[in-house]
């Protein structure tokens, strides 16, 4: 058995400073969601999808040899074969390549509405939410209003009327679009904006505009980006909507709507000819779904059910 | 509550007049008019047509007469079909609409609800997982694609059920499943998240206590308290099967509204275009109202006054 001694005995010296030390890397709450996001299978395999059609999009239509909008009349409506990987439409041409291009369409569509809508929904949200009273009453009632008018209506209104393209699809879309992230907008700062580190940055002498967007937007991020990621895919839902019903943009561009919209007599014959745009719009949206439901869990893990 | 069906009913009447005026005046924005696109007419021809229509007067006489054709219920002629009237068009498109569109609502509350109710009854097994990979799938295909594949395998593979056309129960299947989808799914989930909810709280616990059998539990106590978010569901419901119709009409060849509008807007048809429009806003805004109202009815805990907002 070992000896005890005096010295056995001696005092640790307790360093006070030492356990205050942070051992572990602290984390911002946006690690933190990257490192619940991690977790969930479903949304990266998602998340991977959408990095992985964004890439093919901007780079696949450098690289073929062919184009979307050559016509080749003795070799329309190809099986897929080795040349023609998607096979051709009922011009012959390439719809491997016509479905990048249309995927560059939808993308833009996608991440556009959702941009000018995260735009406008911020500010005008904030702006009601942060002043309250009258203010408020007023932009929410103009709100409610522009709510009620049925979106697609709308939508297909103002695209009777415009010229067809990218850009009207855009400004139709967004024309009422903003008015959901505005009411989240607005009920988050209704929350923060009686919260002690407002007070805080009032009494320091903030103005209205650093309040709003140096300390109210910024806690309420979480929700407005769970909102943004989910506005995605209705958007590039209502454009191959509209495309599919004649309203998108113009020949010889062509989106997945136009395309399908092109296969479906055909559908019988040359199932092909439908059967891929269909695919690419449907996995694109589950995919855009998927990784917004994944994000609103990962932001709030409250919300997870 | 009188006071604030009032309110409800104001701001109806202003959303529906911003309506009119938005759709009369964008409709007028359209370079050229109606008859540009007949070949080579002779002046006085047009000028007759024209007067005829009473395009010849100045825009604001124009507009008052289109309020007033909106209040009397008097659309006007359509432009390309010389043989009928917009309101002759609504009253032949709209029943098979309201068919259609009755069906597929019943068809997505029932589904869903059931739906919901197993995923959340059966919590993390498979039934779970199923019915929400349902919901999912039902959320991200969109209906014209859900369409075109249900007339590929039913019709055309397996040959069970006519591809197109409306004469009999048979021929409304397809376009109800596929017109239901989206909805279904989105109250399915809805029904899931909060039979989930009410299912952990303690009155359902004492009901369990007491002994009483998991079905009358679910069904006497759960559902009715997990069924009220639902209901504020209906009116963007209604919304999404009316013009989810546009295309699911055009594809299965039924004579509905729906096709009806898709079809005036390819022929630039302006006053159907414009009496659509103005008829779907009508039916949108009072369905919502009355689905508002509805529920503050159903729900006492919900005060009137804010039921308006969220």
């Amino acid at each position: 058995m070992q000896q005890l001694t005096k010295e056995h005995f001696e005092p640790i010296s307790v360093d006070l400073r030492q356990s205050e030390a942070i051992k572990r890397p602290s984390l911002s709450f946006w690690a933190d969601v990257w490192r619940r996001l991690k977790m969930n299978k479903v949304a990266m395999a998602s998340l991977i999808f959408i990095v992985v059609l964004i890439v093919a999009a901007i780079v696949i239509p450098f690289v073929t040899n062919n184009d979307y909008f050559t016509t080749d009349l003795a070799g329309k409506n190809k099986k897929p074969s080795v040349e023609h990987w998607f096979g051709t439409d009922d011009l012959g041409r390439d719809m491997f390549v016509r479905i990048w291009y249309g995927a560059r369409i939808s993308l833009e569509v996608g991440l556009a509405a959702a941009f000018i809508d995260l735009v406008i929904g911020v500010i005008w949200g904030g702006l009601a939410g942060f002043y309250g009273g009258k203010v408020d009453e007023i932009m929410m009632r103009i709100a409610d209003i522009l709510f009620a008018i049925p979106y697609l209506l709308v939508v297909i209104l103002l695209m009777v009327v415009l010229e067809p393209g990218v850009g009207t699809i855009i400004i139709a879309l967004t024309i009422t679009g903003w008015i959901g992230m505005a009411r989240i907008v607005r009920g988050q700062m209704l929350q923060l904006k009686s919260q002690e580190f407002v007070l805080a940055a009032r009494s320091l002498g903030a103005d209205a505009n650093r309040l709003i967007f140096k300390h109210l937007i910024p806690n309420a991020l979480g929700p407005i980006i769970v909102t943004l990621s989910l506005t995605v895919p209705s958007a590039i839902f209502a454009e191959s909507f509209l495309s599919f019903i004649g309203l998108g943009v113009a020949a010889p561009v062509a989106s997945w709507g136009t395309m399908s919209s092109e296969g479906l007599p055909a559908m019988k014959y040359y199932p092909w000819r439908l059967m891929f745009p269909a695919l690419f719009i449907s996995v694109t949206i589950l995919a855009f779904n998927l990784f917004g439901d994944g994000l609103r869990d990962a932001v709030d893990p409250r919300l997870r059910k | 509550m009188i006071r604030y069906l009032g309110k409800r009913i104001i701001f109806m009447l202003i959303s529906l007049f911003l309506i009119v005026t938005a759709t009369f005046f964008i409709m007028k924005a359209v370079p050229g008019g109606p008859f540009t696109s007949e070949k080579n007419v002779p002046d006085e021809i047009k000028a007759a047509l024209e007067a005829k229509y009473k395009l010849n007067l100045p825009m604001h006489e124009q507009y008052f007469n289109y309020l007033k054709g909106v209040v009397t219920w008097d659309l006007g002629p359509s432009f390309t079909e010389k043989s009928s009237t917009v309101n002759e068009m609504i009253s032949r498109g709209f029943p098979v609409s309201a068919h259609l569109g009755a069906q597929a609502l019943l068809l997505a509350i029932f589904g869903g609800i059931i739906l919901g109710v197993i995923a959340a009854l059966k919590h993390n097994k498979w039934q779970d997982y199923s019915a929400m990979v349902i919901a999912v799938l039902g959320l991200s295909v969109p209906g014209f694609i859900l369409a075109s594949f249900y007339q590929y395998f039913f019709s055309i593979k397996w040959g069970l059920l006519p591809i197109a056309k409306w004469e009999g129960f048979e021929y409304t299947i397809l376009p109800s499943l596929a017109l239901a989808a989206s909805p279904m799914a989105f109250i399915a989930r809805l029904t899931r998240s909060n039979m989930i909810e009410v299912l952990g709280q303690d009155y359902i616990k004492t009901a369990r206590a007491k002994g009483l059998h998991t079905m009358t539990i679910t069904i006497k106590h759960a559902i009715r308290n997990a069924l009220l978010p639902v209901i504020t569901y209906l009116g963007p419901l209604i919304a999404n099967i009316l013009t989810g119709a546009f295309v699911i009409e055009r594809i299965f060849g039924v004579p509905g509204l729906g096709r009806e509008f898709v079809l005036s807007i390819t022929n630039r048809d302006y006053t159907v275009i414009m009496g659509t429009t103005v008829f779907y806003s009508i039916i949108l805004v009072v369905m919502i109202l009355i689905v508002d109202v509805a529920y503050t009815l159903v729900d006492p805990r919900i005060k009137l006054a804010d039921a308006g907002r969220e």
